[in-house]
């Protein structure tokens, strides 16, 4: 699954660890979200989607 | 400034720092009933059966403990992808752990090498899930 986390998270010039704080996960988890090398949860998925303001949908796209 | 936010490292969570300490304290009950049980076996103080069974046993309540903590921890860790690295580091060491000890069996089968006794299974677990830890989070790192 791609992810446009990276993208958003500069936009708000947020760092890896900015982002893990809002969602209560470790830097390493927004990492490997980031990177692709993990999915995340359709609950973490909802939090991420919440933080940013945005459907998931437009964070998280099939491919 | 945005990327002075400090990292917030998985051993400041509540959830690790619960399960260090229950484990800090099985394995001191593990020491604690392990070390009287084998000196009275040395010195031949252990009681007659039954309660000998009971005393033999005794050990091995801590190390029942040890597996109760880990599943506890794993329902505690809030943090999903943490838990999915702590589930690969167990299964990892669970895999190490059954492929040396039947790689030892058959050496003493078949080769001669000196039979081990069963108990030092957990012993070799805990270094392996050590091991397996280590790696899963080698891995991970970014």
């Amino acid at each position: 699954m791609k992810n446009r986390l990276k993208v958003l998270r500069a936009e708000r010039d947020w760092s890896q660890a900015d982002l893990a704080l809002r969602l209560d996960v470790s830097r390493q988890s927004v990492n490997a979200i980031e990177t692709g090398k993990y999915d995340p949860s359709l609950p973490l998925a909802f939090k991420i989607a919440q933080v940013f303001g945005l459907p998931i949908e437009a964070i998280f796209q099939e491919g | 400034m945005a990327h002075a936010t400090p990292t917030r490292s998985i051993m400041s969570k509540p959830s690790w720092r619960r399960y260090m300490l229950r484990f800090s304290a099985a394995m001191a009950a593990y020491v604690a009933v392990l070390v009287p049980v084998d000196y009275a076996a040395r010195h031949g103080l252990l009681p007659p059966a039954p309660w000998l069974y009971l005393a033999a046993l005794a050990p091995a309540i801590p190390v029942a403990l040890v597996v109760l903590i880990v599943l506890r921890y794993l329902q505690e860790e809030e943090d999903e992808y943490q838990r999915m690295l702590a589930i690969r580091a167990y299964i990892s060491a669970a895999g190490l752990t059954l492929t040396i000890c039947t790689g030892w069996g058959f050496l003493q089968d078949f080769a001669g090498l000196p039979q081990i006794s069963l108990h030092h299974v957990f012993v070799l677990f805990c270094v392996c899930q050590g091991v397996a830890t280590g790696w899963v989070k080698w891995r991970a790192r970014g």
